[in-house]
C-alpha cells in the first residue's frame, strides 16, 4: 500500500539515459569530457633542482596571488613565484627531510624538518633562522600550521600533542595541548580540529576545552585531511586513506549527519586494500572542494553534490601521484605537485617531481561545464580498506627522544601575548576614570557582575561601589553570603520575580547599612511567604516596598526600627496589620487589609480596596492622602494639614470640607461636590473622565489655581474664574466655542491650552480681546490654523502642536 | 532670514570645526561657555581635552540628534544595544574600540548626556557574555590582579558558574 503520509520529495540533481552500447545519449546537466583538456589550460614545470623524493606540501601566500611555498622529502624548501606563465623558484637546502612548510602574513616561510626543528626562511632578506626554534630545545617533529588570528605557528608533533607558540618570533616558547595522538589538524581560531585514526575532536582553544569528540563511522583506513567548514560550528570535511571525502555535519557542535563522497575508487583489477589517500583538500567559497590525492585532482561542487571535473596527468605512472594541491588566495590559480607516492613506496626513488598549474575561471562558470555523475554514495562499512598510514610515516621519521612537556594552561599564553601586545599598542590604553566605568556598569545586568568583578581592579572597585543592585534571577546561596558582601556601600536592593524565593538569604545583608528593600514578588505559586520581621531588625532600613506577595506576614515586633516608608501593594496579608509609630509613609493599596489601625505619625497615606476608612481627622500630620476607593462615602473628614488629596473614583455625598492648605486636588472619575472658594491654596486641579449621565455644569472660582484639567469629562457648561490660570486642558470635552472664547478673554495669563477635538479654534481665538502674552496650543485637530481670521496682535506668540 | 550663527571648535590637535550654534548647544559645556557670553560673529571655543577624530564624531552625532532626540536606553540593558537604538546610531557606532573609548571621554567632557549614554551602553553591550580575558583583550585593559587575588575572585564567583 502506498502510504500518503510517507510521501517525500526527491531532488534530482542529474539524470542520464544510457543507450545499449553504453554511451550517454542525453541527460542533464550537460555532459562534458571527463578528462578536462589537460594540455590546453595547463602549465607543467619540472622542479629545479630536481626533487626525486616527494613533494610533501604546497601552500599559497595569504596575500600574494603569485607566491607559494613547497617542501620536499629530499630536504628542500622552495619559494615559488608563478607569474604569467613563468615560474621562478628559490630554494633552501635543509639536508633533512621537510615535513611541511607554511607561510605567514609577511610571506616568511616556516619549514618543519624531521629533526623537530622549525626554520623560518625569509627569501626576500635571504635569511634563515634556525635558532628561533631553539637549538637545544627539543621540539618534536610534526606538521605545522600558521594561525592567522594568533599570528603564530601551531605544530602538531607526531607524539600526538599540539604545540602553540606564543609568538611567531619566538617559536620555541609555547604551550602543549594534549591531543589524543592526533597527527592531522585544522585551525579556525579559536577552534582546533584534530584527527587520529577514525576519531575527530574539536577543541576550543580559548577555553582550553574539548567541545566535541566522535568516532567517524564508515572511514576506509583512517583520516588523512581535516578542514573546517567556513563556519566551524557547522562541521568539518575529512579525507581518508580510502579515497573518501566525508562531510561530518554539525549543528552548533552537535552531530547532525555524515555524507560520504567516494572520490578515488580503486580501479578494477587492483586489490581492494590498495591505498588511494586524499592528500589535500581546499575549500573555496564554502562550496568547491579541490581534492588532490591518488593520481588525480578533482573539483567537486558540494551544494550540487557532483564532480565538476578531474585532472589526471597523462602517462602517469602508478608511482607518481598528484600530491598536495592548493588554490591561491584570489582563486585564480590551482596547482599541485606530481611526485613519488611517498606513503606507499618509501624506498623507491621515482622520476623527477613536477608542478602542474591550472588557471581557474570563474567558479560559477566552471560549474556549468558539467559532471560525470552524481557522486554521493554510502560505502559499505562492513568491508573497509585497511592500511596503517600512521605507521608508515612514523617508520620514516627518526623521532628524537620525547620529553614530557609541562601542561601549561592556555590562558597563561594569552596573558603573555597580552603583555607583549601592550608594548606594541601603547597608544591605546584603557584609561576611563572610575566615574565612567561606573556608568558603563549601570547598563550591565546583575548576572554579568562576576565577570565584571574579575576584569581588573578598577572594574572591581567600580562595581562594588554601587549603591543599588537588582536581583532578577534565582542565584546560588553563595551570591548572598559571599558576593553581595563585597558591595560595601549598598543601600538599595531590589528583588524581582523568581529571586524573591531567596529572600530569606538576604536577612543577613539587611543587618548592615541597607536603607531600601524592594520586593517584587511573582504573583504565581512561586511566591514565597515573607515575614516582615526578617527585615525590621535592620538598623538602617528606612524603606520596605513589597509588591504582589500573596503570603505576607506582618509582625509587630520591630526593635530599633528606623522604618519610615512601608508600601504593601497588591499583597495578601496573613494575620493582623498594625502601623508603627516610626512610619510616616504608608501605602497599602490593593492589599486586603480591613480597617487598618493607623498611627498618628503618618504624613503620607495611600489606601484602596476594602479598608473601610473615611475618617482621617485624627491624622493631624498628614499631608498626602490617596483614596482610590470605588465606593460611596457619606462624609469624608480630613485634617486641616492636608496638602495633596486624591479621591479619584470616590462618590462622596457631603460637600468636601474647607481645606486651607490643599494645593493639589485629584478627583478623576469621581462624584464629589466641591466649593473651590473653600480651597484657599489650591494650585493644581484634575477632574478628568468625569462621566455622569447628565452633562455637568462646572463653576470654578479660585484665586490661587494655576492649572486645571477636565480632559475627557462630560461637561457642557463651563465657567471658570481663576486669575492665575496658566494651564488649561479641555481636550475631549464638548465645551462650546463661545465658552472657551470667554474663558480666554478672562485669562490672559494662559500659556498652554489643550483644545477640544471638535472645535474650530479660529472662533475662540477670534474673540480674544485682551492681549495674551504667548499661547501654546495642542491637539488642534487641524494642523494649520487660518490666522487670517485671528488678530495676531492680540496673541503675539502662538505655537501650535498637534 | 539671518544667517545661521556658527561656532568654531578647536580640538586638542589644533583642528578647527565650524558648527551651527544650534547643533553644538547639545553640549552642556559649550552651552555654558556661550552663555557667559560675547556677541562675536563666530566665537572660537577651544576643546583642549578632545582630539579631532572623536570631536568630528561628536559633531556628527549632534548634527543628527539635535533634531531627532535620542530615545532613552534602559538600565540595565537587556539584550543587545542594536535592538534598542535607531539605524543611524547603529551605523554611528561602527567604530573601533579605541575611538569608542575616546568618544565616551569626549561626551563626558563636553557634557552630552545622550551620547554618553549611547557609548557607555555600547561598551556594556560589548562586554556582556564575554569572559574577563576577552574583555581585557578587546579594550586593552591590563590585568592587575595578583595570582592570589585571582584565585580569591574565582572562589567568590563560583555561584555564577553553578547557576
Amino acid at each position: 500500500m502506498f502510504d500518503q503520509s510517507n510521501k517525500s520529495v526527491l531532488k534530482v540533481t542529474s539524470l542520464e539515459f544510457v543507450s545499449t552500447n553504453d554511451s550517454s545519449i542525453y541527460g542533464f546537466p550537460k555532459q562534458i569530457p571527463l578528462h578536462h583538456s589537460y594540455k590546453a589550460n595547463h602549465l607543467e614545470f619540472e622542479i629545479n633542482p630536481i626533487v626525486k623524493e616527494g613533494i610533501t606540501s604546497h601552500t599559497y601566500s595569504l596575500n600574494d596571488r603569485h607566491l607559494f611555498c613547497l617542501s620536499s622529502w629530499n630536504g628542500m624548501t622552495f619559494l615559488g613565484k608563478m607569474d604569467e606563465n613563468n615560474l621562478e623558484l628559490a630554494n633552501f637546502n635543509h639536508s633533512l627531510p621537510v615535513i611541511n612548510s607554511v607561510m605567514d602574513a609577511n610571506n616568511v616561510v616556516y619549514s618543519s624538518t624531521i629533526d623537530g626543528k622549525i626554520h623560518s626562511i625569509d627569501f626576500v632578506k635571504q635569511t634563515c633562522n634556525n635558532d628561533i626554534c631553539g637549538g637545544d630545545k627539543t621540539l618534536r617533529p610534526g606538521k605545522i600550521k600558521y594561525c592567522h588570528s594568533l599570528n603564530t605557528i601551531i605544530s602538531n608533533p607526531f607524539d600526538g600533542s599540539a604545540f602553540i607558540s606564543y609568538d611567531i618570533r619566538n617559536i620555541h616558547e609555547g604551550v602543549t595541548l594534549p591531543m589524543h595522538n592526533a597527527s592531522v589538524f585544522d585551525i579556525n581560531f579559536p577552534f582546533m580540529a584534530t584527527c587520529s585514526g577514525k576519531t575527530v575532536k574539536i577543541y576550543d582553544m580559548t577555553r582550553d576545552k574539548e567541545i566535541y569528540s566522535a568516532e567517524i563511522i564508515g572511514v576506509f583506513g583512517f583520516i588523512t585531511t581535516v578542514n573546517f567548514k567556513n563556519d566551524p560550528e557547522r562541521g568539518i570535511i575529512l579525507g581518508t586513506t580510502g579515497g573518501q571525502i566525508i562531510l561530518h555535519n554539525l549543528v552548533n557542535f552537535h552531530f547532525e549527519s555524515n555524507e560520504y563522497l567516494s572520490i578515488f575508487k580503486s580501479p578494477s583489477g587492483y586489490p581492494q586494500n590498495h591505498v588511494y589517500p586524499v592528500n589535500s583538500v581546499d575549500i573555496i567559497d564554502n562550496n568547491y572542494l579541490f581534492i588532490t590525492g591518488c593520481n588525480t585532482c578533482k573539483v567537486v561542487n558540494l551544494k550540487q553534490s557532483r564532480e565538476l571535473f578531474q585532472i589526471k596527468p597523462k602517462n602517469s605512472e602508478t608511482t607518481q601521484i598528484c600530491s598536495f594541491g592548493a588554490v591561491n588566495h584570489d582563486k585564480s590559480l590551482f596547482s599541485f605537485g606530481m611526485t613519488t607516492n611517498l606513503y606507499q613506496s618509501v624506498d623507491t626513488i621515482g622520476p623527477p617531481a613536477k608542478l602542474g598549474f591550472y588557471k581557474l575561471d570563474d567558479l560559477k562558470e566552471m560549474s556549468r561545464y558539467g559532471l560525470s555523475s552524481a557522486i554521493f554514495s554510502i560505502q559499505d562499512p562492513e568491508n573497509p580498506i585497511t592500511c596503517d598510514f600512521d605507521k608508515n610515516i612514523r617508520r620514516e621519521i627518526i623521532v628524537s627522544e620525547m620529553s614530557k612537556m609541562p601542561n601549561t594552561n592556555y590562558f597563561d599564553m594569552l596573558k603573555r601575548r597580552k603583555a607583549s601586545s601592550n608594548i606594541v599598542k601603547q597608544a591605546y590604553r584603557f584609561d576611563l576614570p572610575n566615574e565612567l566605568v561606573g556608568k558603563i556598569i549601570e547598563y550591565i545586568e546583575t548576572r554579568h557582575y562576576p565577570t565584571i568583578s574579575s576584569v581588573n581592579r578598577q572594574f572591581r572597585e567600580c562595581l562594588f561601589e554601587k549603591k543599588s543592585i537588582t536581583i532578577p534571577l534565582l542565584f546560588d546561596r553563595n551570591f548572598f553570603t559571599k558576593f553581595l558582601n563585597e558591595f560595601k556601600n549598598l543601600q538599595t536592593i531590589t528583588l524581582k520575580g523568581e529571586a524573591v524565593r531567596c529572600i530569606k538569604a538576604l536577612t543577613t545583608k539587611v543587618k548592615s547599612n541597607l536603607k531600601t528593600l524592594v520586593v517584587i514578588s511573582p504573583s504565581t505559586f512561586l511566591c514565597p511567604t515573607i515575614k516582615t520581621n526578617w527585615f525590621f531588625k535592620g538598623p538602617n532600613l528606612e524603606s520596605l516596598i513589597i509588591y504582589n506577595c500573596k503570603k505576607l506576614k506582618i509582625t509587630s515586633r520591630y526593635p530599633n526600627s528606623s522604618l519610615k516608608k512601608l508600601h504593601i501593594i497588591n499583597c495578601g496579608i496573613i494575620g493582623m496589620f498594625e502601623c508603627y509609630s516610626s512610619i510616616t509613609d504608608l501605602d497599602i493599596s490593593g492589599s486586603n487589609i480591613d480597617s487598618p489601625k493607623l498611627h498618628t505619625s503618618l504624613r503620607k497615606l495611600k489606601l484602596s480596596g476594602n479598608d473601610n476608612l473615611d475618617q482621617f481627622e485624627h491624622l493631624h500630620l498628614i499631608t498626602h492622602l490617596c483614596l482610590s476607593v470605588e465606593r460611596v462615602i457619606p462624609e469624608l473628614t480630613l485634617p486641616q494639614s492636608i496638602q495633596y488629596l486624591d479621591i479619584s473614583g470616590c462618590k462622596i455625598v457631603k460637600i468636601l470640607p474647607r481645606l486651607p492648605n490643599l494645593t493639589h486636588l485629584v478627583m478623576d472619575r469621581s462624584d464629589v461636590k466641591v466649593d473651590f472658594e473653600n480651597l484657599g491654596s489650591l494650585v493644581h486641579l484634575s477632574m478628568k473622565y468625569i462621566c455622569n449621565t447628565e452633562p455637568l455644569a462646572v463653576v470654578i472660582r479660585n484665586k490661587t489655581l494655576s492649572s486645571i484639567s477636565i480632559f475627557g469629562s462630560n461637561i457642557e457648561s463651563f465657567n471658570i474664574d481663576c486669575p492665575l490660570l496658566t494651564y488649561l486642558n479641555v481636550g475631549s470635552t464638548c465645551i462650546k466655542d463661545d465658552q472657551l472664547g470667554n474663558c480666554l478673554n478672562k485669562h490672559f495669563g494662559l500659556k498652554y491650552l489643550h483644545t477640544p477635538d471638535c472645535i474650530f479654534i479660529e472662533n475662540p481665538l477670534k474673540s480674544v480681546e485682551t492681549i495674551l502674552d504667548s499661547l501654546c496650543l495642542w491637539n488642534s485637530t487641524r494642523s494649520t490654523v487660518d490666522f487670517s481670521q485671528v488678530d495676531l496682535t492680540k496673541i503675539p506668540n502662538i505655537k501650535i502642536q498637534c | 532670514m539671518s544667517e545661521t550663527k556658527q561656532v568654531e571648535l578647536t580640538s586638542k590637535d589644533k583642528v578647527s570645526f565650524k558648527v551651527d550654534r544650534d547643533v553644538i548647544l547639545m553640549s552642556g559645556l559649550v552651552k555654558d561657555m556661550l552663555e557667559e557670553g560675547d556677541e562675536d560673529e563666530t566665537p572660537i571655543i577651544p576643546i583642549p581635552n578632545v582630539d579631532s577624530k572623536p570631536l568630528q564624531k561628536v559633531i556628527e552625532y549632534c548634527q543628527y540628534h539635535h533634531k531627532e532626540p535620542a530615545q532613552e536606553i534602559e538600565k540595565p540593558l537587556k539584550g543587545k544595544i542594536e535592538d534598542v537604538i535607531c539605524d543611524w546610531d547603529k551605523k554611528f557606532l561602527e567604530i573601533d574600540q579605541s575611538l569608542l573609548i575616546e568618544l565616551i571621554m569626549a561626551a563626558n567632557y563636553l557634557n552630552i548626556k545622550d551620547l554618553l549614554d549611547l557609548t557607555c551602553a555600547k561598551v556594556a553591550s560589548m562586554i556582556k557574555g564575554k569572559s574577563p580575558e576577552q574583555i581585557r583583550e578587546m579594550f586593552g585593559i591590563e590585568n592587575d590582579f595578583t595570582p592570589e587575588e585571582e584565585a580569591k575572585i574565582r572562589e567568590e564567583n563560583k555561584w555564577c558558574e553553578e547557576a
